[in-house]
């Protein structure tokens, strides 16, 4: 009986270092793991699911959203092939897929929004190099996207995106107020002084009844893109020095301290966010980018729009060499995981996505103009609901920049240029304390 | 024939040998979990602190170019500056806070189990819940905090702009901990006093001792094993902490409120840097250590079992 115990305590022992060493195994394998729902790699002929990772805006739903529409109109097409969409919220799109890329996980496609973003899924060696496969099946990208695919080559020379849309920061503004007012609406070619004074005619009311004339998110975006829209200078321009940003700072604080626009700390600490204040009448006009229109859109058709809005070119900086239409964007860029268990049909629908006809159409009555729509098409982008018949004259430029080139110091930029931005904003350092740091911490990254 | 009689089979194992396989088996799955978990991690985290290892893995060595980078780095120094303070701030606080909260709630009252829950509920509360509060009544322009300053006669131009002010920001941060954490901290204060034997007041009070001196003769010597074990607790939490002030202030404005942890998660986590992160990792756990080493040789000095 004795021995039978320790026989049984010896057994059980045994059992448990198997259970706990199997476990170990699992999760130390090579293959990717999956996220919950999804089948393992199929035998050939039967479906094949695929997952595509995006984010939702605060106005739209999973089936207002650009892939879940672009995923639908690919699986009428090819019955073998079904999407899994995985969603996050914007801010936190970025370190999720990366996370989910370092450790495994079932991502097949994903598109970075931002040029730093892109950098680190190149640099982590994360996407598929889609260059080679461009050549491969002789697509002409030149011709297709104008040139814009130019702006994503990295460093080796390779390309390991494609450009699905490509959004400029505009000036939205909302009519009805306007017309209260009695004020102009804002118009092309206006230097960012003149729309300064036109900011300071639509402020009014006092409290929770106050309208403010424009609309500064708490990125530093809409601040330092005004320095950057000439061309002239960059945020990893080789000779290092952010004292090119002095003006735009000075502007957007005077603005800030007249009150035509909502203090920094108060938008940061009630998370503030640009389409909410939009709809909600709080603010007359605003500098954003052209991601915001499939917001309207989306609230437009669920009723919650009760203005018409307008928009049109972003005013420029006059006084530092800037022309009317210099414009400042970002680039939707999709991407491929470079160990994807599907890697042909993966290619194969970012190429549908990014080159077809069919999801150039689904992109415009999303209210995003895609890289590779042509002229005529385009038109239907004032077909959606509560679109303004002049919409298309805000994306009339006579120089496009991205926000940050491509750049191996871009993700590091990005984070540094936060930070001294919320110092200015803020009030704790001056506008020439806080742009001189910002230049040192470049020269001590760069290890000047 | 008579049949040899077969000879008595030795055991595979001795009897000795049994008793520890079968003491070992009953440890054996919660060590593999702790090696596959934490050892070995932490093994690895050593190694790679020497390498230059990036998302996308191993790079080669690099010996203490980690070491060497970090502590040139401006961002580390201000994070282990913030991270000083912020220990040297909410480790006594906490710890007087929290024991005499316990000491107030120690009575038998009625309803005093009420008020320990009150007591104890920040703990339990989520914290980005908390912070979201917290923010609202520190809003430097609209919050109750100022707004009861200001009706108190402080000018405006004084009163502190909290979380939005490069002075203010880790305070504040420091207060919502000290907030939460007390909760936590007088209810084992709480188990520590129930464990003091009645009789040694009675005999004091039988002696003619006024309560602070029994409080300051019987009730802090007969604690601490339990202040050690409190004191032992926050420190390692104090350099640990990451999420308060990732949702209060995310490190800013700039860098005032940036802590070591948030310099490892965005080491590694976002620019995907993971030998640099685990050298300031390296560096993190020295501080806890040598912290909890040196604690433990006081102990015998002021700790009575």
């Amino acid at each position: 009986m004795k021995h039978c115990k320790r026989l049984f305590g010896l057994a059980l022992a045994v059992c448990l270092l198997a259970g706990a060493l199997s476990g170990c195994a699992q999760s130390g394998g090579e293959a990717p793991q999956q996220s919950a729902g999804e089948t393992s790699a199929a035998p050939a002929g039967e479906q094949k699911e695929l997952v595509i990772a995006t984010y939702l805006t605060e106005a739209e739903g999973l089936e207002s959203n650009i892939w879940y529409k672009f995923s639908r109109a690919y699986e009428q097409e090819h019955p073998d092939i079904k999407f899994n969409i995985f969603t996050t919220d914007s801010t936190t799109y970025n370190d999720k897929i990366m996370t989910m890329l370092a450790g495994g996980d079932q991502v097949d496609v994903f598109w970075p929004h931002t040029i730093p973003m892109y950098v680190q899924f190149i640099r982590n060696q994360y996407v598929m190099d889609l260059g080679a496969l461009v050549e491969r099946d002789g697509m002409d990208i030149d011709s297709l996207y104008s040139g814009a695919a130019d702006a994503l080559k990295y460093s080796d020379g390779k390309l390991y995106g494609l450009p699905l849309g490509q959004n400029i920061w505009m000036l939205f503004y909302n009519q009805d107020l306007f017309d209260r007012q009695g004020v102009e609406y804002p118009v092309n070619g206006m230097t960012w002084e003149e729309y300064g004074e036109l900011m300071a005619s639509m402020t009014y009311g006092e409290g929770g009844e106050k309208v403010y004339g424009g609309f500064l998110q708490d990125w530093p975006a809409p601040v330092q893109n005004m320095g950057i829209a000439s061309g002239i200078h960059t945020f990893v321009d080789e000779a290092v020095d952010y004292s090119f940003l002095q003006h735009s700072y000075e502007l957007a604080l005077g603005w800030q301290e007249a009150g035509y626009v909502m203090d920094y700390s108060i938008i940061q600490a009630n998370s503030l966010r640009y389409h909410s204040l939009f709809i909600n009448q709080n603010i007359a006009s605003m500098y954003m980018g052209s991601w915001e229109i499939p917001n309207l859109i989306n609230s437009a058709e669920k009723g919650e729009l009760n203005f018409t809005w307008g928009a049109v070119q972003a005013p420029y900086n006059g006084t530092e060499g800037g022309v009317a239409g210099n414009a400042v964007g970002t680039m939707e860029i999709v991407c491929a995981n470079a160990k994807t268990s599907y890697p042909e049909e993966t290619w194969e629908f970012v190429k549908w996505v990014c080159s077809s006809d069919a999801s150039a159409e689904i992109a415009i009555a999303n209210g995003t103009v895609p890289v590779h729509v042509n002229e005529t098409s385009i038109q239907g982008l004032l077909e959606n609901k509560g679109v303004p018949e002049h919409l298309l004259q805000a994306y009339e430029k006579t120089s496009f920049v991205l926000e940050t080139p491509m750049h191996d110091d871009a993700s590091f930029v990005e984070e540094m240029l936060n930070e001294q931005h919320s110092l200015i904003m803020t009030g704790n350092a001056t506008i020439a304390e806080g742009l001189a740091e910002a230049t040192e911490r470049m020269k001590e990254h760069r290890g000047e | 024939m008579r049949q040899a009689r077969p000879a008595a089979r030795r055991p595979l194992l001795s009897r000795r040998m049994k008793n520890y396989l079968i003491g070992y088996s009953f440890i054996l799955p919660n060590f593999i979990g702790f090696a596959v978990l934490t050892l070995i991690p932490s093994l690895v985290a050593i190694i790679m602190s020497f390498c230059d290892w990036t998302g996308a893995g191993f790079q080669g060595f690099v010996g203490l170019r980690n070491y060497i980078e970090m502590f040139g780095n401006s961002t580390f120094q201000i994070s282990i500056r913030n991270s000083l303070l912020y220990a040297l701030l909410t480790i006594p606080s906490i710890l007087v806070l929290s024991l005499a909260v316990a000491v107030v709630m120690n009575r038998p009252l009625k309803g005093i189990g009420i008020f320990r829950a009150i007591y104890f509920w920040p703990y339990v509360t989520a914290v980005v819940a908390l912070a979201a509060v917290w923010n609202m009544l520190f809003n430097p322009d609209m919050g109750v905090v100022n707004q009861f300053l200001g009706s108190l006669g402080l000018p405006t131009e004084y009163l502190p702009r909290w979380t939005a002010s490069t002075t203010w920001s880790l305070p504040t941060v420091i207060l919502a901990q000290i907030w939460k954490g007390t909760g936590y901290y007088m209810v084992i204060f709480l188990a520590g006093l129930q464990t003091i034997p009645r009789e040694l007041y009675e005999a004091a009070e039988v002696d003619g001792a006024s309560r602070w001196k029994s409080f300051v003769n019987i009730t802090i010597p007969m604690l601490t094993p339990t202040i050690f074990f409190v004191l032992i607790m926050l420190t390692i939490n104090a350099f640990q902490v990451y999420e308060i002030v990732q949702v209060m202030t995310a490190g800013g404005p700039g860098r005032s409120s940036f802590v070591i942890s948030m310099h490892i998660y965005r080491s590694a986590f976002v620019d995907n840097r993971f030998g640099y992160a685990s050298a300031v990792a390296m560096v993190l756990f020295v501080i806890v250590a040598a912290l909890t080493v040196i604690q433990f040789k006081g102990e015998k000095k002021w700790v009575t079992y």
